[in-house]
């Protein structure tokens, strides 16, 4: 069964490549989606006791001169249609298979400790190499790893963390010293 | 363990070495949702319906709910330290445990993993935990005799070497027990022991471990452990284990003799995954394929013909009633499952009738076809004689005046019941079982007040070990009892009986 926000981002991916401006509706897409994505807008949104023509009017106002193209009539469509809930995921899909379509993706870099710049565009590099694709980093700080970094992409990992090297060295000592049922 | 020092640093060594080689690149998802040892992975498109996959913790899970774009993996250990946003990344492999020779002696948890303290495992090779049952080709009919050493189980409920017999029983009836005490029997008669404890007590596990190791039988059996406290996944897998263990012997050619300990937790524990995985509930709130779980388990218990092996895997899985009600669910289940039913009653045992089986209730269907022919002989009059004074007790406990041949059916009755019991832990070897009940079917017992019974009982087996050892032997040898056998067995009776007062 295919999920209605996937119908929704189907919609405004052809209305995209008629328009032909897909760098510009990414950028505002991600900007409707950094304006909503907080819990009082959400609140605001969802709650069923504020009329209609309330949430498309704050909507319009607050976006008015920000946002052109198609995303208006988004935006009142779903508030018309009762999905206001639906609003971040559809543009979270839209905006994943728009960047696809543009031979962009994301890779979620987590680490132990914060990385440079210059080794958050080395790792991408690689990255990008493995996949053959422009890369969207997103880094992530996690002490659990212990040290080193892994990279989701792409629904693949590349693991270097410490964490990984010592699960290795203890299954390998568990199994008797055989490499034989170790997994990757 | 002992680990040599150099051992280690070669290890260490070896780990630095592969540390600068590329990072590892695996197929990964990532973790949306985790608890009561369930996470929801998003991703994760090629995995496979039972395939293992491996949290960023080490822990491994199974992936059991395969859906549109995430899956319901079940966690095989703890699922603390793995968090919603970690990498969950497949294996391509299914779940298995190590199995082979180096299994003998060891206490091993659901995963195959030793929980003794005797070091790695020596595992000659792996075994997939779910497997197909063998074939109608690979099996031939049950008709070898697997001696429990239980004289009420060997000669009204005897067991085949393949079969499934459930013991079914209330609580603390001495279910366990029989189970324990048909592998106490195995030794030296070259059949492997798998005992599989499900969701018990680690103290009872702790206790039955100890007897298994004091009376020698730990050498020829691997204990497969999932206490109570173990996370239901691992109580879940435990049987399925515990099977592949089993298998792999009974492929090799060998006689395995398994017990499941006990299934209706192991169902409960099914029944908690399955709730947490949200597959809709049925009856009692089990899921649809509680029945397909046990049939799958208990269908691999087999006997294989000659062109594959010609090993026997016989299982004894054992269900817990609540209030003698066999007619419950999962009763009813593998009762229809299994090739007959070991009944213990609390009553019997509450009246030192012990072991407490109710021969009424209690059936095997490959019956009197897996018994030696002596056993055959004296233990087909001995059902029906036992029936006849089960009615007639009924009936005379109103008080009602007898006729002789009332009153010497119901002595004689009173007789089976008091052979028929017996010491835990003290199996009694088939040719002593059958010089026993060769005074009891023809009535050489009569004499013997019920309460001298066993005592005479022990006199008698001393007496032909020490003066007529050849009696045992012809029994062990032919199986058989001839009319020159019967005439020596009467007269080692009727000395016996001269050695001490019985009356």
């Amino acid at each position: 069964m295919a999920k209605i926000e996937n119908r929704y981002a189907n919609a405004l991916l052809e209305l995209t490549a008629e328009n032909g401006s897909p760098e510009k509706d990414l950028a505002q897409a991600a900007l409707v989606y950094e304006a909503l994505d907080n819990p009082e807008t959400g609140a605001f949104l969802a709650d069923p006791q504020i009329p209609k023509r309330e949430k498309d009017a704050l909507l319009q106002k607050a976006f008015s001169g920000l946002i052109g193209g198609h995303l208006p009539g988004f935006l009142q469509l779903m508030v018309r249609k009762n999905r206001v809930g639906l609003i971040l995921p559809v543009l979270s899909e839209y905006m994943i298979r728009q960047n696809r379509r543009l031979g962009r993706t994301e890779a979620k870099i987590v680490s132990a400790t914060p990385l440079s710049p210059q080794q958050i565009d080395a790792i991408s590099s690689v990255i990008a190499k493995q996949v053959n694709m422009q890369i969207l980093t997103k880094t992530a700080i996690d002490p659990d790893v212990i040290g080193g970094f892994y990279v989701l992409v792409e629904g693949r990992v590349f693991d270097a963390t410490i964490r990984h090297k010592l699960d290795g060295l203890r299954e390998y000592l568990r199994k008797g010293g055989s490499y034989a049922h170790q997994t990757g | 363990m002992h680990i040599k020092p150099d051992e280690i640093t070669s290890v260490i060594k070896q780990q630095i070495k592969s540390y600068s080689a590329k990072p590892d690149f695996a197929e990964a998802g990532v973790v949306i949702q985790i608890g009561d040892g369930i996470a929801r992975v998003y991703g994760l498109t090629s995995a496979m319906s039972g395939e293992l996959v491996k949290f960023s913790n080490g822990t491994y899970g199974i992936a059991l709910n395969l859906e549109e774009d995430s899956i319901g993996v079940v966690v095989m250990g703890s699922d603390a330290g793995i968090k919603e946003g970690d990498p969950v990344r497949l294996s391509g492999r299914m779940a298995e445990v190590p199995v082979g020779d180096g299994m003998l002696g060891r206490v091993v948890n659901a995963l195959g993993e030793p929980v003794d303290d005797q070091g790695a495992i020596r595992a000659e090779g792996y075994r997939p935990i779910e497997s197909p049952a063998p074939t109608v080709i690979m099996r031939r009919e049950v008709n070898q005799p697997l001696q429990t050493g239980i004289k009420a189980i060997d000669a009204l409920v005897p067991i085949g070497k393949g079969q499934r017999e459930l013991i079914i029983g209330d609580r603390e009836t001495g279910k366990t027990a029989i189970g324990i005490d048909a592998i106490l029997n195995q030794k030296g008669r070259d059949v492997l022991c798998v005992y599989v404890a499900i969701g018990q007590k680690a103290s009872t596990v702790a206790r039955i471990i100890r007897v298994l190791r004091e009376t020698g039988a730990m050498a020829y059996t691997t204990v497969v452990l999932s206490t109570a406290s173990d996370p239901t996944s691992l109580q879940y897998f435990a049987p399925f284990a515990g099977c592949a263990i089993a298998e792999e012997w009974m492929h090799q050619g060998r006689d395995v003799l398994i017990v499941y300990d006990d299934l209706s937790k192991h169902a409960v524990a099914y029944r908690a995954i399955s709730l947490l995985l949200r597959r809709p509930p049925g009856r009692e709130a089990y899921p649809g394929d509680i029945f397909y779980l046990h049939s799958r388990l208990l269908e691999r218990a087999a006997c294989m013909s000659r062109e594959y092996g010609g090993g026997t895997l016989t299982a004894l899985p054992i269900v817990e009633t609540q209030a003698g009600d066999i007619s419950a669910y999962i009763p009813t289940n593998i009762i229809s499952i299994t090739d007959g039913q070991i009944y213990l009653e609390a009553d019997l045992f509450n009246h030192g009738f012990r072991p407490a089986i109710n021969p009424g209730l209690s059936v095997s269907r490959v019956g009197g076809s897996a018994q030696i022919p002596a056993m055959k002989q004296l233990a087909g009059p001995l059902r029906i004689e036992f029936a006849q004074y089960n009615e007639l007790a009924v009936f005379a406990q109103f008080g009602v005046e007898l006729d002789q041949n009332t009153s010497d059916r119901l002595r004689h009755g009173e007789q089976i019941m008091e052979v028929l019991k017996q010491r835990q832990y003290r199996p009694m070897p088939v040719e002593d079982q059958i010089l026993i009940l060769f005074a009891l079917s023809n009535k050489h017992l009569a004499g013997i007040k019920t309460r001298h019974l066993l005592r005479f009982q022990k006199d008698f087996l001393n007496y032909v070990e020490e003066n007529a050892p050849h009696i045992k032997e012809e029994i062990r040898r032919s199986g058989e009892l001839s009319d020159g056998l019967a005439q020596q067995i009467e007269a080692a009776i009727a000395q016996a009986k001269e050695l001490c007062d019985y009356i």
